[in-house]
């Protein structure tokens, strides 16, 4: 009798274990659902395309002597230009850095597939960008020809080799 | 114009130079462009008719007639009045030997056009 007593006294201390535990376990259950424990996960990623405006040249033009031969001016077009932009209506623009000599020119003339060439720019004074190419719309051009010309009149007296920095930028 | 005016002008101008700095795109490239202009052999000298149409002048003129004719192309020229013609330059070297038939007299003659302006 009194071992059964025992027996059902432990029995009932077992099942409010098992009660506790259960419990236990479901509010765990609920506290990790509500922390967002879940099998999805999700994140936010940003994403922006900035305005691209892009040009390079590929070559040096050879120096242009004007020699015994006179024959007024000498050209080069052995060197090329590429670009890309996503921007609608660009532009290129040339400037040089020092003027060139009295009775002297310095030209350029940028060749072009999707837009505009202004043809022969005079840089000899062009301190302040001129547009040499005008209308690019979005997309890439490459490989396009830069023609330099360099006159000069024929009383002019003998210059010694000079060099000028030529900036193509492409802008809008 | 008061300050209130002045002060709402330079906001403006603020603004308007802030919006044009950031809509502008611009990239750029450069490359180098070498030019020189040389004077080197066989120039014609363009003051030559004139030396032949006096047909006879002395070293003197004659000097300085070619000096000055080859200013145009950087070639300082000395002719002596000794009986040995001689050149010199400071960039080219410039044979006027052929010019001078008389030692005392300078007598320019047809072959006096052959001028050769060498480096």
């Amino acid at each position: 009798m009194k071992n059964r007593k025992s027996n059902i006294k432990r029995t009932s201390a077992q099942t409010e274990k098992i009660v506790v535990i259960l419990i236990a376990l479901i509010l765990t259950s609920f506290n990790l659902m509500a922390q967002g424990y879940t099998n999805v996960a999700t994140q936010n990623v940003m994403i922006e395309v900035k305005p691209i405006a892009k040009i390079s040249v590929d070559g040096s033009p050879k120096p242009l002597i004007i020699s015994e031969n006179f024959s007024g001016s000498v050209s080069d077009d052995n060197t090329k230009y590429s670009l890309v932009t996503n921007v609608d209506n660009m532009k290129i623009v040339a400037s040089i850095d020092n003027p060139m000599p009295a009775g002297t020119k310095l030209m350029v003339k940028l060749s072009s597939s999707r837009a505009a060439s202004a043809g022969l720019v005079d840089l000899s004074n062009a301190l302040t960008p001129l547009d040499v190419v005008r209308g690019i719309g979005r997309g890439s051009d490459v490989d396009q020809s830069i023609s330099y010309t360099f006159a000069a009149n024929q009383d002019i007296d003998e210059i010694t080799q000079q060099s000028r920095t030529v900036t193509l930028t492409l802008t809008n | 114009m008061n300050k209130t005016t002045t002060i709402t002008i330079l906001f403006i101008l603020v603004f308007l130079i802030s919006a044009q700095a950031v809509s502008q795109v611009k990239s750029s490239a450069m490359q180098t462009v070498t030019f020189a202009v040389i004077h080197t052999a066989n120039h014609t000298l363009n003051t030559l008719a004139k030396v032949q149409e006096s047909n006879s002048i002395s070293n003197q003129e004659n000097t300085r007639i070619f000096q000055n004719s080859l200013e145009n192309i950087r070639v300082k020229v000395t002719v002596s009045e000794t009986a040995e013609t001689k050149s010199s330059s400071i960039d080219n070297h410039v044979d006027v030997r052929t010019l001078l038939q008389d030692k005392e007299s300078a007598v320019i003659n047809e072959k006096s056009t052959l001028v050769t302006v060498t480096e």
